[in-house]
């Protein structure tokens, strides 16, 4: 997968340039190239670059003990990188998978582009489409159940740039798919948009591991729309990076769909991670759930802001969102704000959030039976994720993370200047 | 030469800086069975806490030893690494914890030597048969959503296997029905034919003497008010059955008096 070679700046170097700059060489060097039908016109492209510089992170400022400006993330960033994407999607199983180059790509990009993830209304979702290099689409046809998960690899091990991913998932009506992306790697920052369009009775997993190198600022906005008894789970899990502002939103247009959001972090060392989950129940008789954990230890902060949006006449919505934070430093922080929104009467909402530390009794009891208090409270921390890990459909991917997990509940790790 | 025996002598414990222990002195020796009965509110699981280490409550005087070894200066874990064990009267859930992961790691930590994993999967096989107890618990989450009955089964299922040499069981009967105190009182007596747990010695913490139909005490000890106030072999339960404590409260105040 050679890409169009490129004698152009922006590809090029180390260090970091004013984004402005950057995004001005990257049209240039696009308008010289050769390709006769862009995925995206230029013209959408700076609209996006526009609304990038016009608007404001949502969510607003995150805490005070936060080491990350919004305001600031973004204005200098590395020099364009162009990353690998690896994928194991076998025509055989009626999976097609493009991209934009080749026939049918830009089609379905250009179709569905902006249906699942409102980028003129988010910062990040605006600058990684003003930016949005490389595309892929993976189509799953009508009534085709796809037995195997579907592997998306973001590889930028050691990279130094930036890079802008872009995919679209579309499930026409009936077929089932369980898409496994997993970045690893993911350059200096990087900046993104998942889109997935779940059609009638489609059924979709989608599941994130996020393992971005430790320096990484990495900004996904993840968005799913679906249709009349169609269901959309996303699973993610939150590993990497120095810091993740992870967006993921489900809109529930058709009766009988369904939305489950499944989603982790846990931060240590200066990690910061920055969570956002909306279900949308633009029709009545759709059903949502939405589980989230985190935990924060030595230095870690984190933020989590779900909301569940209940319209109009969406009578018969079913919604519930269940969010627990764990602490376990003094130094560790993590503001959890759930929020209902509801616009119908005749609806079913639950949200309960839990902020807090380890339990002494638990602690105490694990240490009478001759387990140490620190391997006590690594085992309780473990088990505070269980309920959420747990559900992840593929073996392997949960194996990957409980060892991920254990990594990161043993005792203190070294400070950033240490 | 050390005399082999959980020792305390002269304890007084606070919680909150009132004083709950007022000196007791006690003895278990191995293979021996204790029984400390008592009404609500006499100290009881005071006791228990105390020894086992937990941190609300503070020693203000005496000594607790295990075979010698100084208890009160060991963290609760190497206090069960010395190889004490307490069986909790309401023992806390530790959500996404199996139990079958919380018994290895236990083992490991209090046996660090031992068992090759087969072996360890039959002895937790005969326990859970010698119990009444499904397999089905192995992976469920240590006392998360657990009966009354369930969480009691799992103390001694934990009693069973990590075998310690000296184990103080608090109020492990209360709120089980016959069934159940059987399943212990059979427990125990598995222990004690086990190689590991023969030499056991136990201290049952108990408001009833019910359970004493079911472990066999050869000591009786009576607390009131954090003090031992009467001590003597299985007739002093008897009398309890018949006559409760009051008499023994009487008995008590007029000593004073």
């Amino acid at each position: 997968m050679a890409s169009a070679s490129t004698s152009a700046d922006v590809f090029q170097g180390n260090g970091r340039v004013p984004t402005r700059a950057l995004f001005e060489a990257f049209l240039e060097e696009l308008d010289g190239s050769r390709q006769a039908t862009p995925v995206i016109s230029s013209e959408i492209r700076s609209e996006a670059f526009k609304g990038f510089e016009r608007l404001d992170a949502s969510g607003g400022k995150p805490g005070r003990d936060w080491k990350h400006d919004y305001t600031r993330i973004g204005t200098d960033i590395p020099l364009l990188q162009r990353s690998t994407v690896k994928h194991n999607a076998h025509a055989a199983d009626g999976v097609r998978f493009h991209t934009p180059d080749t026939e049918g790509g830009a089609e379905f990009v250009r179709t569905y582009l902006g249906r699942a993830v409102h980028w003129r209304e988010d910062k990040f979702a605006s600058l990684a489409l003003a930016f949005l290099e490389k595309a892929i689409v993976i189509a799953v046809p009508a009534a085709v159940r796809v037995e195997q998960p579907i592997d998306v690899k973001y590889d930028a091990s050691g990279a130094t740039g930036s890079s802008f991913p872009y995919t679209l998932v579309v499930l026409e009506p009936g077929a089932e798919a369980t898409v496994v992306e997993n970045a690893f790697g993911g350059g200096a920052f990087s900046c993104g948009i998942v889109e997935a369009i779940v059609g009638d009775g489609a059924r979709l997993n989608y599941i994130v591991v996020q393992r971005a190198d430790a320096q990484s600022t990495v900004l996904m906005n993840r968005g799913a729309v679906c249709g009349q008894d169609a269901s959309c789970h996303w699973y993610l899990a939150e590993l990497g990076g120095a810091l993740s502002r992870s967006v993921v939103s489900t809109r529930l247009e058709g009766r009988g769909a369904s939305s489950e959001i499944t989603a982790f972090f846990f931060n240590d060392g200066d990690q910061h991670v920055d969570l956002a989950s909306l279900v949308e129940h633009a029709v009545g008789d759709s059903t949502s759930r939405t589980t989230i954990k985190s935990a924060a230890k030595d230095r870690g902060q984190g933020r989590y802001l779900g909301n569940i949006r209940i319209a109009e006449n969406a009578n018969g919505s079913d919604a519930a969102l269940r969010d627990d934070a764990l602490l376990l430093s003094k130094t560790a922080h993590i503001d959890s704000v759930p929020a209902l929104e509801i616009a119908s009467n005749d609806v079913k909402a639950f949200h309960g959030a839990t902020v807090g530390s380890i339990d002494e009794e638990e602690l105490f009891y694990a240490q009478s039976r001759g387990i140490e208090r620190t391997e006590a409270e690594r085992m309780i921390a473990l088990g505070f994720f269980e309920p959420a890990l747990s559900v992840f459909p593929i073996e392997p991917v949960r194996d990957l993370l409980r060892m991920q997990l254990t990594e990161k509940a043993r005792p203190a790790a070294p400070t950033a200047n240490g | 030469m050390v005399q082999k025996a959980l020792r305390i002598d002269g304890l007084r414990v606070n919680v909150e800086d009132k004083q709950i222990l007022k000196g007791i002195d006690l003895t278990v020796e191995p293979r021996s069975v204790h029984a400390l009965m008592g009404p609500n509110g006499s100290g009881k699981s005071t006791l228990a806490f105390a020894i086992a280490g937990h941190p609300r409550y503070t020693v203000t005087a005496g000594t607790v030893t295990l075979d010698g070894e100084d208890l009160l200066a060991l963290a609760p874990d190497k206090r069960a690494k010395a190889g004490l064990f307490l069986s909790f009267q309401y023992p806390a859930a530790i959500p996404g914890v199996s139990v079958a992961n919380f018994l290895r790691t236990a083992r490991q930590a209090v046996r660090p030597e031992d068992l090759p994993p087969a072996k360890f999967r039959q002895l937790i096989f005969e326990r859970l048969d010698v119990l009444d107890m499904d397999v089905a618990l192995m992976s469920r989450s240590v006392n998360d959503g657990f009966s009354g009955g369930e969480k009691k089964r799992l103390e001694m299922l934990q009693l069973a296997v990590l075998a310690p040499k000296y184990a103080v069981l608090d109020e492990t009967d209360s709120g089980l029905d016959i069934d159940a105190l059987r399943a212990v009182g059979d427990s125990v007596a598995s222990l004690r034919k086990s190689d590991e747990g023969r030499e056991t010695g136990l201290l049952v913490i108990t408001h009833y003497p019910r359970i004493l139909q079911y472990i066999a005490a050869d000591h009786v000890h009576v607390m009131v008010d954090g003090r031992i106030v009467k001590s003597g072999g299985p007739e002093l339960a008897h009398e309890i059955e018949r006559e409760g404590y009051e008499n023994l409260r009487e008995e008590v105040a007029g000593g004073v008096g």
